[in-house]
């Protein structure tokens, strides 16, 4: 096998490699006549007619027939035709995402999703179109045109046009040449040649720029925006910094005309062509000479460039210092070292040892530099040779972390495969590094690969179910198999891998029409809360309900409900509701959270007049009204008192409108605050205020408990300190709750001689009990006699041990006696 | 220990969502997501991700007082999504400047949020994050989800499983980490819907995982689930917690482990009380908040102890810190000085608990010494042992009434009454409604009917409403052995905490624990012939190479590791003190609570009365 360095050019110091990617495959082709626009990293390459130029817009000549767009893969084989259906198209080009754009004269833009013809359009705004476009240069997300009156439109981000108006204030500027200098969401500017000068345009206006150069026909910046190359017709080629305020070389050449073409090779070398040479020019202002047998197009990229000629596609690059060094005749480098041992391996000889004592403690070196060329080599053969020396020097480094051999042999194995010329992406592994693998899945499901898509993420351990959706969401779209057949086709390829969601292919097949199908489809997804929007946009309502019920998911069901109430007439919300015990759960939560209406109906509709009544009366109370409130009441209590069941519940709404009516006339009796207190508490303030009678009358009239009316009194009395009514109570012989309570209250309140009174009344009580009481009153005579009627010594002891004098001389008597 | 289940990225997820915000951000609050976002984030955190300001959401919002962004955390309820519409549309009109939203939901029901909001018109003003806190490490031994009552509103009043969807899902996280449970046992209807809805996580998770090299595996560490419905025990919240934290709960509701008590607490010798607010958010002063930390010493030592007993554990501890204190005297060399100071903050802050806690316990031993807290717990400890007969308890629930005991209390005890006597007589519930209407307004017309949805409350012989229907806790009361008389000489008696009445959950938890652990042969039987006498579905179900799960171990019952149990619908803390001294009585396997919140009676009652309480005439 040769050595790749073979193919290598030298140019001033450094190498430069021309490699044939592919020999094409198309017909018909021709670059000398054709546009030719392709997507970066080995994207698809569009090819048409000859764009019609500036000069001869005007005359509105030539084709009569409808232009069309062909997309070829990189290995030239056809991938689709696309038709443009004007006359005249201003500008091709792809986004950075390979979405095909077409630019018409009137500024209309179409953007297609694949290159089979699905399209969303756009515009470039009414000046364009009032205008018309001359011609369109492309960015990675967007496009800026040309207008006819020589200002320019900016569209930032096709995906979000916002367009803006670039212009160059000028009086008729004659244009030779222009270029996107940069261009991000923050700033976008161009340079422009025209009428001699240099303009540099943004959105603060246009700057001349100072330039030796009379005249230019072609310029570009290089990929990564550090250099800006300029030609003029006459072959002067001048390299600036993107500033343009340093000049780094300038060369004159022999290849001259009106319609060079310059390119960059990364930001290391300038291609130039007039259609006949090819001449590589460094920045030193070294060249070199390419051949080719027709025209070419470049196809810039950011490590190099890619050229079509007719019948070749080629990629021009600059080498890397590791690959010069490891295959450069007669290197001595440790990479070139570790390489001949893998020639010494296969020989069986001893040499492959004394090769790694001499690369020595630079073995790191070595292997990073081998792993790090075989990713940046294409042949198979050096690329195998180069991974088989990696390894074999690796396993001479202690605790060597293998991540990058493993990942490289990964990643050359895929990209190896997309490069297949029935593939046909052909890109570099730094393309690769900065695309990432997920973007190479799109690039394959655009031209259909879906086996290799598949095969690929699996290999990565990347999901696959996008893969599988746009595969069947294809297959929705093209079929002409009947519902049952596509479903069963589509669901026997892809039941065997886990968690695809169906619900989107089913939604394809909805908005195609095909309801039936996609009603099969939603059958095979596994969850509920992608199910249930589609069917209920398919208006299956009862299906989603069902399905929402069953997943027991409260906000499912809630979700469903919230947009069903909207859609259906109550009639035929409940129907669909009654039946489901949870969604009527959950149709009450929503009724008492907010809809209160919504729980009439729905207490209504269910003939559950407790629940509605109830309802209405928990309304009531949030009125802020009195007489609404004493409707809403009434009303409730009437249709309660229909139900056999609930008489209590309707007697007792009943008695609080009573009870508000009453409130309403004692506050403006005795102008004191009573509306919305309980009948207790309207009580206690009545016996406050010193109206005990009006309260007894009251507790009369509301039958109130007599318990409940001793305790309040007891309560109030107390705490308005109305002693005398209390002393009138002491009188009594009998009272409803004892006389016990009225003791403590009074002891608790400080009135001893108060408790007294009650004492001898509690006659439910033991001796000892009132004799405790007697104590606590500190009435200990009366305390002593309790205890000796009990002919408890211990006790009577103890009361003894209290007193003093007589009372004590008195008790020790009665103490003596027992 | 229990939070090494966990995988600790909820705090995580948060400040991801703030760090991809550039600009700076005003914070909108939502009250009841606030116990979660304190325990998981430092508001310093947030101030690191560009926050400066915190709102509650309820608060007016003057829009020159708020960043450029502003940031919403909120429960994904139907409320807050009419609130956040309310909000948006007043500051979208009145503001100067030009304003972007997000909005962070707890979830909650996001797609019906959503839903809301894209009826209200304003979804796309917002952009919409969905942040799951899940269960979160409240003590070493207890998670939680932390959900307003528990979500006892959700479960046990509307009847809708969406507490138990968010267990299920925490649950499926930790066997997503550390591998499915061995053995799921439980009782009760949403534990049964929890163990379905875990089986369709398991098998998600298995759709998930790639298929070629994963094999569903029971975990190393996981031995036992299970799962105890609140609803086969409402009996329990309806008691009074006695153990220290339990009664802390009663007497001052325990929100988020903090309590609000009056500034004097504990203050007699530290400085200033410790107001300063957790999360940004004023509170009003008088008031201290009290943080009560499981981990912290005193605290630890005393929170699970019938309260009883507490006054004479703080006393030693006072005596022993008094003691160390005294050390210092002793100290003679150099070594020995610098060893007593560096113990001396520890010994402060142990101080100043000490203090905190004695003062804490006096007033709660002034609440507790009033008659009408003694008449409460006659009542109840006679209706749950039948000490007394029906007629007398009813005088005394009246006495309740009519010295207007908080209503709480007397829904607690009428509740009480109906669960166990299987429902009140037609005569005497007409007369306690009354009363009940009286003393505490007609309004609770709603609380009474609610209660009686909620099936706490019923007619003798409306059996549909019951809770236990058709089982008597006659039965329940003899079967279970509810009742025991406490004894003096054990300190780890589970009778304690309730003062001789045993909760049902934890005679469930008893017996299933000692069929898991102790006799192996006839286990689920005993288990089994227990849950008969409760309402719901049993459960107990093995892993087997037939569900596509493939053993660890190959002899179930081996103790492994760690058994967890669940609570749906909220545990006590007089409960969990049960629980943990069962978890001591078993030292075979490790003991790990997993919860929907901590729940109290009176908690339980506010969901009943919550429609009375919007009564606007007060």
């Amino acid at each position: 096998m040769k050595s790749p360095a073979k193919n290598w050019t030298k140019i001033g110091k450094e190498y430069y490699s021309r490699h044939q990617a592919y020999s094409l495959e198309w017909t018909n082709v021709e670059i000398a006549h054709s546009h030719v626009a392709a997507a970066p990293n080995g994207g698809f390459i569009a090819v048409c007619r000859k764009l019609i130029g500036t000069h001869s817009y005007t005359t509105q000549q030539a084709y009569q027939t409808a232009i069309s767009v062909r997309v070829f893969s990189n290995s030239g084989s056809l991938i689709s035709t696309i038709t443009w259906p004007h006359t005249i198209l201003r500008g091709v080009g792809w986004t950075d995402d390979e979405f095909l754009t077409l630019v018409s004269a009137t500024g209309d833009i179409r953007i297609y999703r694949d290159v089979f013809g699905n399209f969303f359009e756009s515009s470039l705004g009414p000046e364009a179109s009032a205008i018309g476009v001359i011609d369109v240069q492309f960015t990675s997300k967007g496009l800026i045109a040309r207008l006819i009156d020589n200002s320019f439109v900016s569209v930032p981000k096709l995906s979000d046009p916002v367009p803006s108006i670039l212009s160059l204030n000028i009086q008729n500027p004659e244009i030779s040449s222009w270029c996107i200098r940069r261009s991000s969401s923050r700033s976008t500017d161009i340079a422009v040649f025209a009428s001699g000068s240099l303009y540099i345009i943004d959105s603060s206006g246009a700057k001349k720029q100072p330039l030796q150069q009379s005249a230019i026909c072609s310029m570009q910046p290089s990929p990564s925006a550090k250099y800006f190359a300029a030609a003029s017709p006459s072959g002067l080629v001048s390299i600036h910094s993107l500033q343009i305020d340093r000049t780094i070389c300038e060369v004159t050449t022999d290849i001259e005309g009106e319609n060079l073409l310059i390119s960059w090779i990364g930001d290391d070398a300038v291609l130039l062509s007039n259609q006949e040479d090819v001449r590589i020019i460094d920045l030193q202002g070294s060249s070199a000479t390419l051949y080719y047998d027709s025209a070419v197009a470049f196809l810039p990229e950011q490590d190099g460039c890619r050229v079509l000629s007719d019948t070749t596609n080629d990629f021009i690059y600059k080498l890397d210092n590791p690959t010069v060094s490891t295959f450069r005749i007669g290197s001595t480098e440790p990479s070139a070292i570790l390489l001949d041992c893998v020639d010494q391996l296969e020989k069986k000889s001893l040499k492959a040892d004394e090769n790694i004592r001499i690369i020595g403690d630079k073995i790191n070196d070595a292997v990073d530099d081998t792993l790090h060329v075989s990713q940046c080599i294409f042949d198979r053969y050096w690329q195998k040779r180069l991974l088989k020396a990696a390894s074999f020097g690796k396993s001479v480094i202690p605790l060597y972390n293998s991540d990058d051999f493993f990942d490289t042999c990964c990643a050359i194995r895929v990209l190896n495969s997309v490069r297949d010329p029935s593939v046909g992406i052909w890109l570099t592994y730094n393309q690769y590094t900065t695309i990432g693998p997920d973007s190479i899945i799109d690039r394959l499901m655009n031209r259909r690969q879906y086996g290799l898509a598949l095969k690929i993420s699996e290999y990565l351990s990347l999901p696959v179910d996008r893969i599988c959706v746009r595969w069947a969401c294809e297959v929705v779209k093209s079929t002409t198999l009947s519902d049952q057949e596509a479903c069963d086709y589509i669901f026997d390829r892809i039941k065997d891998f886990r968690g695809i969601p169906y619900s989107d292919i089913a939604e394809t097949a909805f908005d195609e029409g095909r309801i039936k199908l996609s009603t099969m489809l939603l059958k095979h997804e596994a969850r509920d809360e992608m199910q249930i929007p589609l069917l209920l946009r398919m208006e299956e309502d009862d299906v989603a309900l069902q399905r929402a019920e069953e997943s027991k998911n409260t906000d499912l069901i809630l979700y469903t409900i919230l947009i069903l109430w909207k859609k259906l007439s109550l009639a035929e919300f409940f129907r669909l509701i009654n039946s489901r015990p949870l969604a009527s759960n959950v149709v009450r939560m929503l009724g008492e959270i907010e809809e209160s209406s919504l729980l009439k109906d729905y207490y209504y509709q269910g003939d559950n007049l407790i629940g509605g009544a109830l309802t209405l009366f928990a309304d009531a109370l949030e009125q802020d009204s009195l007489d609404s409130r004493l409707e809403k009441a009434m009303v409730a209590s009437k249709v309660l008192a229909d139900v056999k069941t609930s008489s209590l519940n309707s007697k007792n709404i009943s008695e609080y409108c009573s009870l508000l009516n009453t409130q309403q006339k004692l506050e403006s009796e005795y102008d004191h605050k009573f509306l919305g207190l309980s009948l207790y508490d309207t009580l206690s303030e009545l016996i406050s205020i010193g109206r005990v009678s009006r309260a007894n009358s009251l507790s009369h009239e509301f039958k109130t408990s007599a318990k409940m009316y001793a305790w309040i009194k007891l309560r109030s009395l107390i705490s308005a300190r109305n002693w005398q009514e209390l002393e009138k109570i002491s009188r009594d012989k009998k009272s409803p709750i004892g006389f016990e309570p009225y003791v403590n209250a009074c002891l608790d309140a400080g009135r001893k001689d108060l408790a007294a009174l009650f004492i001898p009344k509690c006659v439910r009580l033991s001796r000892e009990e009132r004799a405790e009481l007697w104590i606590k009153a500190e009435r200990f005579q009366e305390a002593g006699e309790e205890a000796y009627k009990n002919k408890n010594k211990d006790l009577l002891s103890r009361i003894v041990s209290m007193t003093r004098g007589v009372t004590n001389s008195e008790l020790s008597g009665m103490l003596r006696e027992l | 220990m229990a939070d090494n289940l966990l995988d600790s990225t909820a705090a995580a997820s948060l400040l991801d969502i703030f760090a991809s915000i550039a600009a700076q951000k005003t914070v909108v609050l939502d009250k009841s997501i606030s116990p979660r976002l304190d325990r998981l984030v430092k508001f310093s955190q947030l101030q690191d991700n560009g926050v400066d300001r915190m709102f509650w959401l309820e608060s007016l919002l003057d829009p020159s007082t708020l960043q450029n962004h502003v940031v919403y955390i909120l429960d994904a309820s139907i409320v807050n999504a009419r609130t956040l519409a309310g909000q948006l549309r007043m500051l979208l009109a009145s503001s100067t400047h030009t304003l972007e939203f997000t909005c962070i939901m707890v979830p909650g029901f996001p797609n019906a949020f959503q839903q809301i909001l894209a009826d209200e018109g304003i979804i796309g003003d917002l952009v919409f994050h969905t942040w799951s806190p899940g269960l979160i490490c409240v003590a070493p031994d207890l998670l939680s989800l932390e959900l307003p009552a528990a979500g006892a509103a959700d479960l046990l009043y509307y009847h809708l499983p969406a507490p138990v969807s968010l267990m299920v899902d925490a649950i499926d996280k930790i066997e997503s980490i550390h591998g499915a449970f061995t053995r799921v046992l439980g009782k009760g209807a949403h534990a049964k819907a929890l163990y379905d809805a875990l089986l369709l996580k398991r098998r998600e998770r298995d759709l998930r995982e790639d298929k070629q090299n994963y094999i569903q595996t029971t975990s190393a560490l996981l031995d036992n689930l299970v799962v105890i419905d609140r609803s086969i025990d409402c009996i329990t919240p309806l008691m009074t917690q006695l153990t220290y934290t339990g009664l802390i709960d009663e007497f001052y509701g325990i929100q988020n482990s903090q309590i609000r008590v009056r500034a004097s607490l504990g203050s007699s010798k530290s400085t200033s009380p410790d107001t300063a607010p957790s999360n940004g958010l004023s509170t009003n002063s008088g008031y201290q908040t009290v943080t009560l930390d499981p981990s912290e010493v005193i605290y630890s030592e005393i929170k699970d102890r019938p309260f009883g007993d507490v006054g004479k554990h703080l006393n030693r501890m006072a005596h022993s810190l008094n003691d160390q204190y005294e050390s210092r005297y002793q100290a003679k060399t150099v070594s020995q000085i610098k060893n007593f100071v560096g113990k001396l903050s520890g010994l402060q802050s142990e101080h100043k608990s000490v203090a905190l806690h004695t003062d804490l316990a006096e007033d709660m031993m002034i609440k507790s010494n009033t008659s009408l807290f003694n008449l409460t717990l006659e009542v109840q400890q006679n209706l749950v042992s039948a000490g007394l007969d029906i007629d007398t308890l009813h005088d005394k629930i009246d006495d309740m009434i009519f010295q207007q005991a908080p209503v709480e209390l007397v829904l607690r005890a009428v509740c009480l009454e109906s669960l166990i006597d299987n429902g009140i007589k037609p005569n005497r519930f007409s007369a306690l409604v009354t009363s009940i209407l009286h003393t505490y307004g007609h309004k609770h017309v709603l609380t009474i009917y609610n209660l009686e949805r909620m099936g706490l409350l019923s007619l003798r012989n409306n059996s549909s409403s019951l809770l236990y229907d058709k089982i008597s806790f006659l039965s329940l009361r003899k079967g279970l052995q509810i009742n025991v008389p406490p004894s003096d000489n054990t300190t780890a008696d589970i009778s304690l905490p309730y003062a001789g009445y045993v909760p049902i959950t934890t005679r469930l938890l008893e017996t299933t624990l000692n069929a898991l652990f102790l006799n192996h042969g006839a286990t689920s039987r005993s288990i089994a012939d227990l849950c008969k006498l409760l309402p719901g579905p049993f459960f107990d179900k093995k892993m087997s190479s037939s569900d596509g799960m493939v053993n660890a171990k190959e002899t179930l019952g081996t103790p492994k590791g760690i058994t967890m149990i669940v609570v749906l619908g909220g545990i006590t803390y007089a409960e969990l003190s049960t629980f943990r001294i069962l978890a001591k009585s078993n030292p075979q396997t490790k003991l790990v609570f997993a919860c929907t919140g901590t729940i109290s009676g009176n908690e339980l009652m506010h969901i009943a009365t919550s429609k009375a309480d919007h009564d606007k005439l007060k």
